[in-house]
């Protein structure tokens, strides 16, 4: 439609219109959720070992993100991120114990970042939103599908923000190979399966510097049972889920975002067949089944950790064609076309894919009629999109823009608590050797 | 190696890094390792120029102009870089020729990018590996496991806490006679033809480094040493010694062409 000058104009003017109305409910919104002061967040960190301070770095590289406090029970990890989050100039208190932290701190915290062990979480998580302040909370909501559920009570009481990391949901790459190819396009047809696996090579346990170790009175205050247990504590049913909630949980998150509903049931195996020491199954392989308009759906789902064979990836799998997926783009980035399917050249000069020069070529052997080989492999096509930034940073800039605007959320409470629902599935399944049926209203809070 | 010492080796950076520990029990040294290369994972992700979200990644699909916020980690080796660059007389380029004068390092903003009037590409791996291992000898300060080597690649290797003796290897180091070096907290890195060919590629003309057969440089950092082996393959020994001379501590080994070794700073 070619428009005239006084028609753009208007256009332009009407589109003015409608910014301004957007801008204006945004702030309104920024004045609801941020109190204190949109421009400048303060907030606070709870839970600074190795993840915690993946996600301070992060947070470091946001405009006007300001660290305020820091808490850990570990002197070392207070060290590890707190002195590192003090070398980029902000002046933090640091603390033991995090209840002395909201009650000192929260007048001038708009928010919380909880990357303390999972059980942790809804503690940690539910005391900050009672006092007012919006949580970032690590993956997973806990290793108890009760203490997930009073965190979605909690924010739902107290109306505060809940963000769960699973990062995937806001990582540029992953939006447009599910939202925009996926369910967009509809590039795979009909996605009738899916695998994805997360391997990881043998490992011993974590160790700890001797001149930090924690007494046996400290490690009793805070519920742990050793300073192996603390901190190892992901392989402990006490304190986490295991290998199917510490690595799993991210991508089988995924299936319930390609399919758009949850798993109807899940069948599982694996055992604590390696590492004798340890609570967890070291090993755990399982099928969820979801009902799709278009019929079942299979999943399968891996995770080994006494082998790094094919490291993590994802691969969506349909009747025209499959994504190939990883969080690092180096395991997984493409779209391979199942040979039969309507061409893909159209999408690519619409820079939804990448065209990649790899045409089947005609044989070059003479005399011969029919040259028979192992059919070539699909051409793959890469993504196209990148996501440019450490891989939780847009999960936080959309957490902080949701206190700042009001943008939706990517992974509110109740989405943290559905993935929960399947993940924490798989062990029991595991345990009882059952399959385990879901009824839609399982995973509501 | 004596009986006393427990050694862990860990890929990364493209490369295999390896822990030698002394003076601890077998468990202890080999968690205190773990560590060290989580360090190094660490390091990596921060500055590999194959991941677009790195530190390094990112700075080098900036255009001109533009900046981004990086790990203070970054800074660091950078600025470990940007001074290997001005004692080599540009000789050592974390950009390889591709714009180091645009390059900004601004530490009081925490970010890196390019000037107005240009802008290039960065590749530490003349360095990076040497600055992560500058890290870990703190982790291993943490761990308080004193008396360690580490070793990224065999290409550079940092002795700490006490003597060790250390081969240098290499045909060229047995050629002029060169097989040993005794260090005490200190770094010995080598630069020569004889691993992969002629590998340097001179910032200046963008040919392969012809100076000279083999360099290896030895400095209380890593980082420096790594940075300074790759340069005086290139410089010429009156401007290698003039470094030593302005940088105590530094020392330099260099095979010329005519293969006699110099010895220069020792």
């Amino acid at each position: 439609m070619e428009l005239n000058r006084t028609q753009f104009m208007q256009t332009a003017a009407m589109a003015g219109t409608m910014l301004a109305s957007l801008k204006a409910r945004a702030v309104e919104n920024a004045e609801l959720s941020a109190r204190k002061n949109p421009d400048q967040l303060n907030i606070a960190l709870i839970g600074a070992g190795a993840q915690g301070r993946i996600l301070a770095e992060s947070c470091l590289r946001i405009p006007n993100i300001n660290f305020k406090a820091v808490c850990d029970i570990w002197e070392y990890s207070q060290k590890y991120t707190g002195n590192m989050i003090k070398k980029y100039g902000h002046e933090i208190n640091v603390y033991e114990d995090y209840k002395e932290l909201i009650a000192n701190e929260k007048d001038q915290l708009d928010a919380v970042v909880v990357a303390s062990p999972d059980w942790m979480h809804a503690e940690h998580a539910n005391a900050c939103m009672e006092a007012g302040l919006h949580v970032y909370s690590e993956k997973e909501m806990s290793n108890s599908l009760e203490k997930a559920a009073t965190m979605v009570h909690t924010a739902k009481a107290t109306g505060q923000l809940l963000q769960i990391g699973h990062q995937r949901r806001s990582n540029p790459r992953y939006i447009h190979a599910i939202e925009t190819l996926i369910h967009q396009e509809k590039l795979l047809g009909t996605v009738t399966t899916a695998v994805a696996q997360w391997n990881r090579a043998k490992a011993d346990d974590i160790g700890f510097p001797k001149k930090y170790e924690m007494s046996a009175e400290k490690l009793d205050k805070y519920g742990y049972n050793s300073m192996m247990e603390f901190r190892n504590w992901r392989w402990y049913k006490k304190y986490g889920g295991g290998p199917i909630v510490d690595l799993g949980s991210h991508q089988i998150d995924l299936f319930e975002w390609v399919w758009e509903t949850n798993p109807k049931s899940v069948i599982a195996s694996g055992g604590t067949d390696f590492y004798k020491h340890r609570e967890w199954y070291d090993n755990v392989m399982c099928i969820y089944e979801y009902d799709t308009p278009d019929g079942v759906a299979r999943a399968f789902y891996e995770t080994q950790t006494t082998t790094g064979h094919r490291g993590f990836s994802e691969a969506f799998r349909g009747t025209e064609g499959t994504i190939e997926i990883a969080e690092v783009p180096a395991r997984g980035n493409s779209a391979l076309r199942e040979a039969h399917a309507p061409e893909w050249d159209t999408l690519a000069q619409k820079g939804l894919l990448r065209q990649k020069a790899t045409p089947i070529k005609k044989s070059t052997t003479k005399n011969v009629a029919v040259d028979v080989r192992v059919t070539a492999a699909a051409a793959a096509w890469p993504l196209p999109v990148d996501l440019t930034k450490p891989a939780h940073q847009p999960h936080l800039e959309n957490f902080f823009n949701a206190i700042r605007y009001g943008t939706e959320l990517n992974c509110p409470g109740e989405k943290g608590y559905e993935t929960a629902v399947a993940v924490l599935a798989v062990n029991r399944a595991v345990a009882s050797g059952q399959r385990i049926e879901f009824k839609p209203s399982d995973f509501h809070a | 190696m004596t009986p006393h010492t427990h050694s862990f080796s860990h890929e990364a950076m493209t490369t295999e890094f390896e822990v030698i520990v002394a003076g601890q029990e077998r468990e202890y040294a080999r968690q205190a390792s773990a560590a060290v290369f989580r360090e190094f994972d660490r390091i990596e992700n921060l500055l590999s120029k194959y991941n677009a979200g790195s530190d390094v990644g990112q700075i080098n699909l900036l255009k001109s102009g533009e900046s981004v916020r990086v790990a203070i980690e970054t800074l660091e080796c950078l600025e470990r870089a940007v001074w290997a660059h001005s004692v080599s007389g540009g000789l050592f380029d974390p950009t390889i020729g591709t714009g180091f004068q645009w390059l900004e390092v601004d530490r009081p903003n925490f970010s890196v990018g390019w000037k107005k009037e240009g802008s290039g590409s960065l590749d530490l791996g003349g360095i990076g590996k040497g600055y992560a291992i500058d890290k870990a000898a703190e982790v291993l300060a943490d761990w308080e496991v004193p008396e360690a080597v580490i070793n990224g690649g065999t290409s550079t290797v940092l002795a700490m806490g006490k003597e060790w003796n250390l081969g240098v290897g290499g045909p060229w180091g047995e050629k002029v006679g060169l097989t040993t070096v005794k260090l005490k907290n200190q770094a010995l890195s080598g630069s020569g033809t004889e691993v992969k060919g002629e590998h340097i590629l001179n910032p200046k003309t963008g040919k392969p480094a012809k100076q000279h057969l083999a360099a290896w440089a030895i400095h209380s950092s890593a980082a420096a040493s790594d940075a300074l082996s790759t340069a005086f393959m290139m410089m010429e020994a009156d401007k290698i010694e003039q470094l030593c001379r302005t940088n105590p501590g530094t020392v330099a080994y260099v095979v010329k062409q005519d293969e006699s070794l110099v010895e220069i700073g020792v």
